[in-house]
């Protein structure tokens, strides 16, 4: 009874383990693969836009609101005033400019 | 008609075809209830400016109060050439001022006034000056052109070289620089001293009020910087002999201070160009005024170590006008371009 028990016993571990053998070698490689991809993902290379030129502020144009504050009053008369033809370089300077 | 309008730190002054008009560009304020200090000052024939119940009394009249009352603070719109920041009460003076200068304009006429160069001296830009008088002049109607203040003077000295040489416009508050090529400004900026900067320092070292020292310099007889008149002086040794050699010699300095800038600047530009033959350096504004200015400019000028050769230093003719007389033409040209 001992003896077929433990005949029984080794037929049954040499059966599990031919079968663990022969699934190790089909289906063991391609967990291995799997594996490897989980952890290790591919780099993707691409192509990225080259900076063609540094890049500066952009100014923008203000349109400030001044209060020139007119006053209430004002009696203000200029200080000196010189009657009599103004004398400047208007026509030498029209000459220059070829108007 | 076409106005130029010099924007100065001491005096705004407006040329038109027919008329110089000059205003000194100063204010003090009068303590009291305002209806008796305007009915004072109406009868008396005083100029004021009524703003937010204050009274501020302007130009010359103001100037001479601050001589003879020297508690009297005499206010300056205007402070280094650009529109004094601390000086709240300016703006209503400043359109006071313009106002009376230009008056309202007729049929479209063309005002253009002179701005400083960016100076490089103190941390300001010139933008926020230039929009306030802008805005203030097209509220008399005008349409408003802007020049540098040293290319004006460069329009009324410069033209017989075919606009090429140096343009300097000495004034109060700053002095305004261009190097001129064939009518093109190579370089340009102002330097933030100028009359102002002498009167504080000799004040300072005489122990006489700013505003006397502004005075004698402006009104001066025996005031004279040539070196022969400056030796007599020194002879004399008077109070008002220890003003003139002060004077002389900040005067000195200050063109000193001027001539080493441009010499540093013109070192510093890329693409200035080369002037093959000598040009002439030109100098117009109130600062320039003295008797004697050229012989201290000529003392200072050392032809080895400027960067330009130069022909000859000139002082313009009327050199006080010179930057209105300068925006005059200007505002002409457009005006006759505009027509045609």
């Amino acid at each position: 009874m001992v003896r077929e028990f433990l005949f029984c016993s080794l037929l049954l571990w040499q059966i599990g383990l031919i079968i663990y053998i022969l699934l190790n070698r089909f289906y063991g490689k391609e967990q291995k693969q799997n594996t490897k991809i989980l952890s290790t993902p591919k780099v993707v290379e691409v192509e990225l836009p080259t900076r063609k030129k540094e890049i500066s502020h952009v100014d923008i144009e203000v349109k400030k609101q001044i209060n020139t504050q007119k006053p209430t009053t004002s009696t203000v008369k200029s200080d000196e005033v010189i009657k009599g033809k103004v004398k400047t370089q208007k026509n030498k300077l029209k000459k220059l400019r070829g108007l | 008609m076409a106005k130029g309008l010099d924007c100065g730190t001491s005096f705004y002054i407006a040329a038109t075809e027919d008329t110089i008009k000059k205003q000194r560009n100063a204010f003090l304020t009068v303590d009291g209830e305002v209806n008796q200090v305007k009915r004072m000052l109406k009868r008396q024939g005083i100029p004021f400016v009524e703003k937010a119940n204050k009274v501020h009394i302007v130009g010359q009249h103001a100037f001479n109060y601050a001589q003879i009352f020297s508690t009297a603070e005499l206010r300056r719109p205007m402070k280094s050439g650009l529109l004094n920041p601390t000086e709240k009460d300016s703006l209503p003076v400043l359109n006071a001022i313009i106002g009376e200068l230009l008056g309202d304009a007729k049929d479209n006429e063309t005002c253009v006034y002179c701005i400083p160069s960016k100076p490089i001296d103190v941390k300001r830009e010139t933008s926020y000056h230039e929009d306030v008088l802008r805005t203030i002049i097209e509220q008399y109607g005008y349409n408003v052109k802007k020049i540098e203040e040293a290319v004006a003077i460069g329009y009324e000295g410069l033209v017989d070289t075919q606009l090429t040489g140096v343009a300097i416009s000495m004034g109060a508050g700053m002095c305004n620089i261009a190097v001129m090529y064939q009518g093109m400004t190579a370089l340009s900026f102002s330097v933030s001293r100028g009359g102002d900067w002498v009167d504080e320092n000799v004040s300072m070292d005489t122990g006489v009020s700013k505003a006397k020292v502004t005075n004698i310099k402006e009104t001066s007889t025996t005031l004279d910087l040539s070196s022969a008149t400056y030796q007599n002086i020194y002879e004399e040794d008077t109070d008002e002999a220890n003003v003139l050699i002060a004077i002389r010699s900040y005067y000195g300095a200050l063109i000193n201070y001027l001539l080493t800038n441009l010499k540093v600047q013109f070192e510093g530009v890329e693409n200035v160009p080369n002037f093959p033959e000598a040009v002439p350096i030109v100098i117009g504004g109130g600062t320039a005024l003295v008797k004697g200015f050229l012989d201290v400019f000529n003392e200072q000028f050392d032809q080895n170590e400027f960067p330009i050769p130069v022909s000859e230093i000139v002082l313009i003719e009327d050199a006080h006008t010179a930057v209105a007389r300068g925006c005059l033409s200007e505002a002409q040209l457009i005006e006759e371009d505009d027509e045609e």
